[in-house]
């Protein structure tokens, strides 16, 4: 619902705040769409400056994805780190409506779908990378991503979330 | 009241700014995904008249055949097949397949994905005229709760019994029940390999059966005649404590399956990658997988012995970015094909062996900037051949003659 059909219904304004404070909720606020993963879409995330992030790349049929998800993301609520969370659902385009409601998600601050020709986009994360899920890249706010195939050992994760 | 408002707006735009500035939703992606395209993964198979069949989904999504005459230099038009509602995976690892039998038996099979994740079921459509009509699909396996049923393989063998061999979960409820504990996996280590025989052209099935515990969930099952006139498979395994090596049986067979790869490549993660199989007329397979050895990742060939033990050193492919190879054997020639991505397009590459795989030479068979599928290889009555679906078109390509 928008902002501005909430203001015209003249919903009372405590909860119109509440509605409204909702995008900068705090890491783990489940994700409220699925967004393209296209060509240009890793190099934004790998060198957009702020946040460190951490981004798994799932497939549907991914059986070992839902738990690191749930691993990576209970490590960053712990460590109070800044990091944010995206998940990569390689095969999820066409999904959405699925993808938004799986638990396994919610976790997650932002989550996509490939859109384009899947070779290509897994090139232009890692050209070295041959499709195996959950693949985990670590991005520090300064820095390169470091990959991991599988959930990254609890040392690297422990120093990568440091706040 | 306007006050209010004013500040809420404010905060409003404030907070997305800096969500946006923080780059959890770079701009440039922030758009939705478009609708999924059906894959392009396909089967094939040459019918005992000599015709080479395909089987795949068309840009609707609706599940067709094609037929050449000439081993891929002309097509017939599509020919629509009656799949009902069914959802079909046609991508990657999951592909519809064809296979021929005697008295004009074609089958066709396919993993229908439902609603629940990671859950499946196999379905069949089956002919007795030679592919000039097809049945209504149906369930191919005697289970039918609403778990993981996927990544079929089938073929005849050469009495004319069916054979299909999947990958399932039932033992994994089961394991997961007994313990006590919502958490399947922690119960019961990857899924199972079961199996099942018709010995009427798909009319009817025999018993789910099952040939191991303990494989991995999201690979393909490789399945090749042997000598005998059987069939053997291979598949991705996990071994204690936690290998995904590979593993091979002869489908009714009395003999354990078999572990068929030492790279010992300790993982709790999805390959999506499974292997290849050919018997060799030396005796023994050729088999083609990927895994990582000794922290090297890489696509390697090995021989096989009879009973799917290895002989020798595996050879890794000459191509660091070579995925998802199949390998066809014909008489004393070997034929290995793969795609490898470059950042800018796909080459399919083939690595040819005249003397049964001991020396083998490299080969360039085409390139695509198109999306594609992953190859399939081909024995034929004129020579091997290699099949590559791109968007565009089906490329058969030839190895031999």
């Amino acid at each position: 619902m928008s902002c501005r059909s909430l203001l015209e219904r003249r919903v009372r304004p405590l909860a119109v705040l509440a509605a409204l404070l909702a995008p900068i909720a705090p890491a783990g606020a489940a994700p409220q769409a699925v967004l393209g993963f296209g060509a240009n879409t890793w190099r934004e995330l790998a060198h957009t400056k702020g946040h460190p992030r951490v981004v798994v790349f799932s497939t549907t049929d991914c059986v070992h994805c839902p738990r690191v998800i749930d691993q990576l993301a209970a490590a960053m609520r712990q460590s109070n780190s800044r990091a944010r969370l995206a998940v990569v659902v390689m095969d999820g385009a066409g999904q959405e409506a699925d993808l938004i409601k799986d638990r396994h998600y919610r976790g997650a601050h932002a989550l996509y779908a490939f859109d384009g020709d899947a070779q290509a986009l897994r090139h232009t994360v890692n050209p070295d990378w041959r499709g195996l899920t959950p693949y985990v890249a670590l991005i520090p706010a300064k820095g390169t991503a470091r990959f991991h195939a599988g959930s990254p050992a609890a040392h690297v994760l422990r120093e990568f979330l440091r706040p | 009241m306007k006050y209010l408002l004013a500040a809420i707006a404010f905060t409003w735009t404030a907070a997305l700014a800096a969500h946006e500035g923080h780059g959890d939703t770079p701009r440039v992606a922030a758009k939705a995904a478009r609708p999924a395209k059906p894959g392009l993964a396909i089967g094939a198979a040459v019918s005992p008249g000599g015709l080479l069949w395909v089987v795949g989904l068309n840009p609707d999504g609706r599940l067709f055949v094609r037929t050449s005459t000439d081993l891929g230099l002309t097509w017939s038009d599509a020919q629509l097949l009656d799949s009902g509602n069914d959802r079909i995976a046609a991508d990657g690892e999951n592909r519809p397949k064809i296979a021929f039998g005697p008295h004009d038996r074609v089958v066709i099979s396919y993993t229908q994905p439902l609603a629940k994740p990671y859950t499946g079921e196999i379905r069949m459509l089956r002919s007795d005229d030679g592919g000039k009509s097809f049945s209504a699909p149906l369930t191919i396996h005697r289970d039918r709760q609403l778990i993981t049923h996927r990544f079929e393989s089938l073929a005849f063998d050469r009495a004319g019994v069916l054979h299909v061999v999947w990958i399932d979960k039932r033992d994994q409820v089961l394991a997961a029940n007994a313990a006590g504990t919502a958490s399947a996996k922690s119960a019961y280590a990857g899924a199972a390999i079961y199996r099942n025989e018709s010995r009427d052209g798909g009319l009817s099935f025999g018993p789910d059966i099952k040939l191991a515990d303990h494989s991995c969930e999201c690979c393909r099952i490789a399945v090749a005649p042997t000598p005998e006139g059987g069939l053997a498979a291979m598949w991705r395994h996990v071994f204690e404590p936690n290998v995904r090596d590979h593993a091979f049986a002869i489908l009714g067979g009395d003999k354990a399956p078999v572990r068929a790869s030492f790279d010992d490549w300790k993982l709790d993660a999805c390959p999506h990658h499974g292997p290849g199989l050919a018997a060799s007329t030396q005796g023994g397979y050729h088999a083609v997988w990927f895994g990582e050895k000794a922290g090297r990742a890489a696509v390697r060939y090995g021989r096989l012995s009879p009973v799917g033990s290895p002989e020798g050193e595996a050879r890794e492919l000459p191509d660091p970015r070579a995925e998802h190879a199949d390998v066809v054997a014909s008489g004393r020639q070997v034929a290995i094909a793969w795609r490898s991505y470059d950042g800018t397009q796909t080459r399919l590459r083939a690595w040819v062996s005249a003397d049964d795989g001991a020396h083998f030479a490299l080969r360039e068979l085409a390139t695509s900037s198109d999306e594609n599928d992953h190859p399939r290889m081909l024995a034929t009555p004129a020579g091997i051949r290699v099949l590559w679906r791109t968007a565009r078109e089906i490329h058969v390509l030839p190895i031999s003659p």
